[in-house]
């Protein structure tokens, strides 16, 4: 990362090129569950964890391809209630991080 | 005899069938954890005799799911198992169902809260699903007791299942066996679930807990005085006292009347089994303890519980506990001793130990925080908020500490909130009898085998020599007169008595904040030390109550330092 920025000053009006190369190889964004606003239905993507959180999930079955609705949140960081059909789960914040969802169509 | 085992999700209601089978009473209540450990009982039906196990709920067998080592194990040992599913979440148990008919063993399906199906426009086609899994499918009502007759006649016919799938695609599996036999009508928003919306919100969930909270501790106060003022202590005093004392006088020896029934009439005076002992387990313990227990089984039962173990669940971590752990600390505003009993729904033994210092040090029992109450109001309405405020400081200084020290880490929130239920008023019952029946099989004993122990010291004069001991010591650390050393050791056998006692001493206010701070740190009520060894075991305990007393003996001090200093 220093490397890069040493570069960008000693080649001033190469810096707008470097620049441009540096946005592309950004990674496109993301939406974990704790970024999604409360009651909207989302799909899972992908779960970020190791064997014990995807078990945990998928008991529950929190399962990439999941559709599911986040209820409510809880202040600064506490858990998030989710809701399949009628049943809620609540999880950590923590655990929430790691699920990746992509929001669906609003249904009532 | 054949061994059944009833395996099934957290939740369902396999405790109660428990019950219902075998006529043994069994806790059960509306959130996921009720049932901690293995439970065992017999029952003869058609002239066959049957021995059945309960056990926890667990969502899978999956080798990475804590209990699923151990609980294949009693699968092994088993030669029938009955499952239980909750017929209102048929999808998500089923996944438990696939993966035990792969064990081949033979099985029955319990599908329980049939009666609910109906309300939630639930429709299973059972016939169907039989076909499908392979083994007999039962209908059951724990609850109403309906369908139970049914469920033991098909265990002779449990069977083994050709069912094979996918463990990749399990969950589409599941899905597709939905599909062919259960239909789901719409359904508007019911009135339960606007209330749960509400109890869970960010905001409004924390003032209706707070209210919870009020109102549970106001209704216990008065229940308890009520039946201390209006019952207990009337046929104490007039009934069994005058007739046990009357008995006793026909004791020969000294020593053995004093061990029975104390040589006084005021039984907090000196330490009598019989006299001392009953009353201390029945008067005093016994109506806080029934009183909470009465309000708590309804919170239980109506599943507020885990709501309120969500939005606590935050400032908690701070402490190194979990959400969970709020339950028992509720319970610990009361009395201790159920507070220390259900410190068993936690998981781990850290865990149980921090909730267990939280419940020692951030408030005293209700009894002695009304006596603090009315008497520091005599002082001044800050004298009184200033105590309470130092204890919930060192209480949380105290687990952030001891969070720091222990190994390891909390376990993040994950957990069912279950659907409000109404609940059963004969199921409640049975529970505050259950557990009324182990107060009297195993508190209160612990609670006379106290006295008794204080009174051979008492009669060997340790006590005494003790006092005696003190008495320079607080005088000088804690600046307080020397008749509170008596005092002090009475604190250990009922604490708001200790508080009550203070009066006479003609205390300064800043005299009387130490006193009560003191007073409510530096030891567990007798009843709640036993209750806590049953829970720890003895090496736990002792560190904790030791570290307990020396962090009560310094803030007292560093209070009485501080007092000097400014005034």
């Amino acid at each position: 990362m220093f490397g890069k920025r040493k570069r960008q000053s000693l080649y001033p009006f190469q810096g707008k090129q470097m620049l441009e190369i540096d946005s592309s190889s950004y990674a496109p964004t993301e939406t974990d569950l704790t970024q999604v606003e409360d009651g909207t239905l989302v799909k899972v993507i992908e779960l970020r964890g190791g064997p014990t959180f995807i078990a945990k999930l998928d008991a529950m079955e929190i399962v990439p391809g999941t559709i599911l609705k986040k209820k409510t949140s809880t202040l600064r960081r506490g858990p998030l209630v989710i809701e399949r059909g009628k049943h809620q789960l609540a999880l950590g914040y923590k655990m929430a991080q790691k699920i990746i969802v992509e929001p669906q169509e609003q249904d009532k | 005899m054949k061994k059944i085992l009833m395996i099934s999700n957290p939740n369902v209601g396999k405790s109660l069938l428990f019950s219902r089978i075998t006529g043994k009473g069994s806790v059960s209540a509306n959130y996921a954890g009720t049932t901690v450990k293995a439970e065992t009982g017999k029952f003869k039906y058609n002239n066959r005799e049957y021995k059945l196990i309960d056990c926890p709920g667990i969502y899978s067998l999956d080798e990475e799911t804590s209990g699923a080592k151990e609980l294949l194990q009693l699968i092994d040992d088993s030669d029938i198992i009955i499952n239980v599913v909750d017929a209102t979440n048929l999808e998500r148990n089923l996944n438990l169902t696939l993966q035990l008919l792969q064990l081949q063993k033979p099985t029955v399906v319990c599908l329980n809260f049939w009666d609910d199906t109906t309300h939630y426009g639930i429709t299973i086609d059972v016939p169907r699903l039989e076909q499908i899994l392979g083994v007999p499918v039962v209908p059951v009502s724990a609850l109403h007791n309906q369908g139970i007759p049914k469920l033991l006649d098909s265990l002779e016919e449990a069977s083994t299942s050709n069912l094979s799938y996918s463990a990749e695609d399990h969950w589409k599996e599941i899905g597709a066996i939905i599909h062919q036999v259960q239909t789901l009508e719409h359904r508007h928003h019911t009135l339960t679930e606007r209330i749960s919306d509400l109890t869970l919100h960010p905001v409004g969930g924390v003032i209706f807990a707070i209210g919870v909270l009020l109102a549970t501790l106001i209704i216990v106060r008065f229940m308890g005085e009520g039946m201390i003022n209006y019952i207990l202590e009337p046929f104490y005093f007039d009934v069994y006292a005058p007739y046990i004392l009357n008995l006793a006088s026909n004791i020969s020896s000294d020593l053995i009347r004093s061990l029975l029934v104390g040589t006084s009439l005021d039984p907090l005076e000196t330490f009598g089994i019989l006299t001392s002992g009953l009353y201390i387990a029945l008067v005093l313990v016994f109506p806080y303890f029934f009183s909470f227990y009465l309000i708590f089984g309804i919170l239980e039962d109506v599943g507020y519980l885990p709501r309120l173990a969500v939005l606590l669940d935050n400032i908690f971590h701070r402490l190194g506990l979990h959400g969970y752990s709020s339950i028992p600390i509720m319970l610990g505003l009361g009395c201790k001793v159920p507070a220390l009993l259900s410190t068993r729904i936690l998981n781990n033994e850290r865990e149980k130990i921090l909730t267990i210092a939280l419940i020692l040090m951030s408030a005293p029992c209700l009894p002695q925080t009304a006596m603090i109450i009315s008497l520091g109001m005599n002082y001044s309405i800050a004298v009184v908020l200033f105590i309470f405020a130092v204890l919930l400081v060192v209480a949380v200084a105290t687990n952030v500490a001891i969070n720091k020290i222990l190994p390891g880490t909390t376990e993040e929130f994950f957990s069912e909130i279950p659907a409000y239920r109404r609940p059963s008023v004969a199921l409640m019952g049975k529970k505050l009898w259950g557990r009324m029946v182990e107060y009297f099989a195993e508190v209160a004993p612990m609670i006379v085998i106290g006295v008794l122990l204080m009174s051979l010291l008492d009669y060997l004069h340790v006590i005494e020599f003790l006092t005696k001991t003190i008495q320079k010591p607080v005088e000088l650390v804690l600046g307080l007169p020397a008749e509170i050393a008596p005092i002090i050791l009475l604190g250990f056998l009922r604490k708001d008595v200790s508080i009550a006692l203070l009066p006479p001493l003609q205390l300064s206010a800043q005299q009387f904040i130490v006193a009560s701070v003191f007073l409510v740190l530096y030891s567990p009520c007798i009843a709640a030390f036993f209750t806590m060894l049953k829970e720890l075991g003895l090496k736990t305990q002792l560190k904790l109550v030791f570290l307990i007393f020396f962090i009560a003996l310094g803030v007292s001090s560093f209070l009485h330092m501080m007092f000097t200093l400014l005034f």
